[in-house]
């Protein structure tokens, strides 16, 4: 039995094609453009095709992200809160504490021993400590985004950016880069910034560990090393962190057959 | 009026409060404009004045920005935004109470630059829990009447006062009937008419208002209460002018079934006992008290849980205005006591001058997929 799940997220709009409520049969991450609905359409039918399956063949479909409410071909929306805890339990049952960053907001989400959300925070006040921030920061800098991560590993300090406004912070840098600061070192102290924001919105919950890393900025690794350094904890991340809330939308929708 | 429209009126007037002011004015009312319950609008109303509660409208704040630091609340931005966009023109006098700095700050800013209304403060006490705070707000509502009586050059006339102490008790014991039968029949009295009541009784002579409110509530006298088995969320925070939090949770399934907002419940709660200032100084100190009041360290706490309790609370909302001070201190230890009571909760913030963002429809979607 085939389901889908959508996640319609800030930055990217990703499918996962699941069977069974079991295994993943297909899957597609896409910047999300101007017209959501041309490319929610067009990540369908890459998902469907890396499955070998037709659009008739989906039995439920469940969407999440920001955009659900506009996606007319979902049976029912779903809090993406509960589709990182669903996907990122499914992926590592062992986890307690999941750590979403993505494009506009950083979730942390505390899970019960049975994979269920008990608890979570979303920061709200600005785009500190998210996915755009290091946007920002990679403009400023002149470099790839998806650079950051390597570059940052050679790193042989974190410099304190001493800002948490995104705007003032992008102005840090621009002088850190006139004072001829290497730029590793200030990549790391950006992903420093960027950890010690998320692990203040974290404090707020009890966090247990494993703390599990989902969402785009997951794929950066100097993230990993950040709030491993900053929050002394052990932090594991999923197989294609970046498709675990469409996962959980599968799984759902994968739920909703059974009833 | 007919009754059978109360929903429909009331949300008229809270839609549009502006409106309802220069109908007042059109009348020839006096209109005295205040900004925190702790402002006594029993004496007001005695001298005349129809209380007009300033809740801050303006959608886009721009010109206050030039005026005051961005990390006020946006209701006093939006509250100068509304006087600098001259919403409030004709209005003859704005009252004042301490409560947070933001809002001293305000009176202080206020008065200065507005020396033809007249401006007044009702230096309310902080603590609110022993007899020489007690003295010191009767004094100040005493001092509050002189004032009010060097202005108008009238003396305060005790029948008066009794007769508006009556109206204003009348309205508070309709608006708690309200809540309960809403409980009771919340398909027919939506969360969302609970809100447009409390502003729009904030907004008007009660006069105009419990009459149609005591004939809209008789009808539900006869009725069989639904059976509803929706989750049950209850709203704490400042004020809120914004219906979205109580459409929402019905869209997600829930009920917004009862509240201690300072635009909910706490506006109505308690009644004077003694038709006297005393008496009304007294009611301050019994009824539920906001964030930046202090009766004692457990007292919220106390309050809440046993609120909650009674009417049967899945989960509470704490919604609060961004950079509130006064709530955000007391944030943590409400959200322990309730947790240890086994309710839930879920802190919102909200910028009363912008439209509800993702994240709140995300947050409070999310805290109901806990709750299920």
């Amino acid at each position: 039995m085939i389901t889908l799940g959508i996640d319609l997220g800030s930055n990217t709009i990703k499918t996962v094609v699941l069977e069974d409520g079991r295994d993943v049969l297909g899957s597609c991450v896409r910047k999300s453009g101007y017209d959501t609905k041309i490319i929610t359409d067009e990540c369908v039918r890459e998902a469907l095709s890396q499955a070998g399956a037709k659009f008739d063949d989906i039995k439920k479909i469940v969407a999440t992200g920001y955009g659900r409410v506009s996606c007319d071909i979902a049976h029912k929306e779903i809090s993406e809160i509960t589709c990182h805890g669903k996907g990122a339990y499914f992926r590592m049952p062992e986890a307690r504490t999941i750590i979403d960053i993505g494009g506009q907001d950083s979730k942390v989400i505390s899970l019960s021993d049975n994979g269920k959300v008990i608890d979570f925070v979303m920061n709200d006040k600005c785009a500190a400590g998210t996915g755009r921030f290091l946007e920002v920061m990679a403009t400023a800098l002149g470099v790839a985004l998806d650079d950051f991560g390597e570059i940052s590993g050679k790193a042989d300090k974190m410099i304190d950016i001493s800002n948490t406004c995104t705007v003032f912070a992008e102005s840090e840098v621009i002088s850190l880069l006139a004072r001829r600061e290497p730029v590793e070192n200030i990549i790391a102290g950006l992903h420093k910034s960027i950890a010690s924001r998320v692990l203040a919105l974290a404090s707020r919950l009890r966090i247990q560990e494993p703390v599990v890393l989902t969402g785009g900025v997951a794929k950066n690794l100097g993230i990993k090393r950040a709030l491993e350094t900053v929050g002394k904890i052990n932090i594991g991340i999923p197989v294609s962190p970046q498709t675990i809330g469409a996962l959980g939308a599968a799984l759902h929708a994968y739920a909703l057959t059974l009833k | 009026m007919n009754a059978k429209n109360f929903p429909e009126i009331v949300a008229d007037i809270c839609a549009n409060p502006y409106e309802q002011l220069k109908r007042y004015k059109a009348a020839g009312k006096n209109i005295a404009g205040y900004t925190c319950s702790y402002v006594p609008e029993e004496l007001l109303d005695a001298f005349g004045y129809i209380p007009y509660r300033l809740l801050g409208r303006a959608q886009n704040i721009r010109q206050a920005d030039r005026y005051l630091q961005t990390y006020c609340c946006s209701q006093i931005r939006s509250l100068l935004e509304d006087f600098i966009n001259d919403e409030y023109i004709g209005i003859d006098a704005v009252i004042f109470a301490h409560t947070c700095d933001s809002m001293q700050s305000f009176h202080d800013i206020f008065k200065r630059n507005n020396p033809d209304i007249f401006v007044k403060n009702v230096n309310f006490p902080t603590s609110i829990n022993n007899d020489i705070a007690f003295r010191y707000a009767l004094a100040e509502l005493k001092n509050f009447a002189a004032a009010l009586e060097e202005h108008t050059g009238k003396t305060l006339d005790r029948d008066a006062l009794v007769e508006s102490i009556s109206v204003y008790n009348l309205n508070r014991g309709l608006l708690d009937k309200l809540y309960a039968l809403h409980r009771s029949y919340p398909k027919e009295i939506p969360g969302v008419t609970l809100h447009h009541t409390v502003v729009a009784s904030m907004i008007s002579d009660k006069r105009d208002i419990n009459g149609i409110l005591e004939s809209y509530l008789g009808t539900f006298d006869e009725n069989e209460p639904e059976d509803d088995k929706r989750k049950r969320l209850m709203l704490i925070g400042s004020i809120n002018i914004s219906e979205d939090i109580y459409l929402l949770a019905d869209e997600f399934g829930a009920m917004i079934a009862d509240d201690d907002l300072c635009t909910g419940r706490r506006y109505f709660a308690q009644q004077v006992t003694e038709p006297t200032i005393e008496g009304v100084a007294r009611r301050y100190f019994s009824r539920p008290h906001c964030a930046a009041k202090h009766r004692g360290l457990y007292s919220r706490e106390h309050y809440l849980t046993g609120l909650a309790g009674k009417c049967g609370i899945d989960g509470a909302i704490f919604l609060y205005l961004k950079f509130c001070d006064p709530h955000s201190f007391d944030y943590p230890d409400l959200r322990k006591g309730l947790e240890a009571k086994g309710i839930p909760s879920q802190l919102i913030e909200i910028e009363q001058s912008l439209a509800p963002s993702g994240q709140i429809r995300t947050k409070l979607q999310a805290f109901l997929e806990i709750l299920e």
